[in-house]
């Protein structure tokens, strides 16, 4: 039987993929290569911070069950520390250049879109809404990214380059993705999450086809990486948070 | 000075957009509410005047009607040549009790117009008299632009914005995880000014999060494209 707190973490963990990716592609606004893309990483960043809130307004009334009181949407957001995040490694990634930060995205929105559609039928009814709404957005964002990498592999020699290292270097990251552990796993019995490993077969022939249409290779590396799902981050995500967080924790309450 | 009064009655200034947390739809109206129903009563008295002398069920009925009136009257904040009664967003008005409730389905999760539509339900509500109202967010199902009505689909296209296809084919890609692949059929999308198929898309992102930008290659005039959602 999962407890609150099991849920609790399940929900942490949509919320900060989506929270901590949206953080990362604001970092782009103003810097985009040309304006069209500066509009549409924002575009894509804002959907998944609304998603975000959506996780984060269920969690925190799922905390109120089992704490007494459930933290706010801010309050999980700005005031917990890169250890209590529940993000995979994948979404805090620097964002590189260009092709790094379209290889992360698709990478994500591909595995994201799956899940989705997994979690739209949901028995937990709050999950299911969220996520059947969620998913519309994510089909829109998974079809831009594979647009992005044929684009950037069949495109000249520097950019083909430059994206296949990306996918090279960010392959490490993807295993956390299938790869349950005890929350994941009781949720996913009783139906309220999913089997995350069911999700490995459609992500890698989708992953494949775009790559092989690319011109890429795909990579062949078995090490990977994991942590993030219960807090145990790369360095990167502490300097991240410390930009996100400071305004709010240095003026507690502040509102403009 | 007097203007000036009444502006602030209408528009409470006290609406905070924190930067992340929604504050609950149905406090942060209330609290505009009452503030805007204090001190714009005549509208209020006539509506509670007329409420009173009513059975309760014919009244609502007026009152339904009345509600819907004034919510086809509020202009999509980026979209203004359409309502947001038109975008289909308004899901259905109620009555529970002497207090009507009318249920809001969003259309993007991160659209920042959600907020502003949020705060124009509630004043213009508590302008046409019904200060005591509540808002209520529904997720499921989730917002199509297949609800958006075919008039204001007209006038999307007399504004120079080319209305969403069926979101039909977005569904099927939904369901078709194997579709992700790029070579998705896409529909031509009609120039909203000369009408030319010739069209094509320019980047997935317009002006909003719910538009793409196209050019139209006979008339070459830029445009956005209302996605099929």
């Amino acid at each position: 039987m999962a407890t609150d707190r099991q849920l609790f973490d399940f929900l942490l963990r949509l919320a900060d993929n989506d929270l901590v990716l949206a953080q990362r592609l604001g970092e782009w606004v103003g810097h985009g290569p040309v304006l069209e893309e500066d509009i549409a990483l924002t575009n894509v960043g804002l959907d998944l911070l609304g998603q975000a809130r959506l996780w984060f307004a269920y969690a925190g009334e799922v905390e109120a069950r089992f704490a007494g009181a459930g933290r706010s949407e801010d309050a999980l957001a700005f005031s917990r520390d890169g250890g209590e995040f529940r993000n995979l490694l994948l979404v805090e990634q620097p964002n590189g250049n260009y092709a790094d930060t379209m290889a992360r995205q698709f990478y994500f929105d591909v595995w994201h879109q799956l899940l989705l559609v997994k979690l739209a039928h949901s028995c937990d009814a709050r999950i299911a809404e969220i996520a059947a709404k969620a998913k519309k957005e994510v089909v829109y964002h998974a079809e831009r990214s594979a647009d992005w990498i044929i684009r950037l592999g069949d495109g000249t020699d520097e950019s083909q380059a430059r994206i296949q290292a990306a996918i090279d270097d960010l392959w490490m990251y993807t295993g956390e993705m299938f790869d349950p552990d005890e929350t994941e796993t009781v949720l996913a019995e009783e139906g309220i999450g999913c089997d995350v490993r069911t999700l490995a077969p459609a992500w890698r022939e989708v992953i494949g086809s775009v790559l092989d249409e690319a011109t890429l290779t795909i990579p062949a590396g078995t090490s990977m990486q994991r942590g993030g799902k219960n807090g145990v981050h790369t360095e990167h995500l502490g300097h991240m948070l410390a930009t996100m967080q400071s305004l709010p924790r240095s003026h507690p309450g502040a509102q403009w | 000075m007097v203007k000036a009064v009444s502006r602030s009655a209408a528009r409470p200034d006290d609406f905070v957009v924190s930067s992340l947390a929604p504050r609950r739809t149905s406090s942060v109206l209330s609290r505009g509410s009452l503030r805007a129903f204090a001190s714009s009563g005549l509208l209020a008295t006539t509506w509670r005047r007329f409420f009173s002398g009513k059975s309760t069920g014919e009244a609502c009925r007026h009152g339904t009607e009345a509600v819907w009136k004034t919510l086809t009257r509020i202009p999509d904040p980026e979209i203004p040549v359409i309502s947001i009664v038109d975008l289909g967003i308004v899901r259905g008005v109620e009555w529970q009790g002497d207090e009507p409730v009318i249920t809001v389905t969003p259309t993007y999760s991160g659209c920042p117009a959600t907020e502003v539509i949020m705060a124009d339900i509630g004043r213009a509500l508590t302008e046409a008299g019904f200060a005591k109202h509540r808002v209520e967010i529904r997720l499921a199902p989730a917002w199509t632009t297949d609800w958006i009505t075919p008039d204001a689909r007209k006038r999307l296209t007399e504004f120079g914005i080319a209305p969403p296809g069926s979101s039909s084919v977005a569904t099927a890609r939904v369901i078709d995880t194997t579709a992700l692949h790029r070579r998705v059929v896409r529909t031509p999308v009609p120039c909203p000014r000369c009408g030319s198929p010739h069209t094509r898309e320019l980047s997935r992102f317009g002006s909003t999060p719910c538009k793409a930008q196209y050019r139209c290659d006979d008339c070459l005039e830029p445009f956005d494209y209302f996605k099929p959602h």
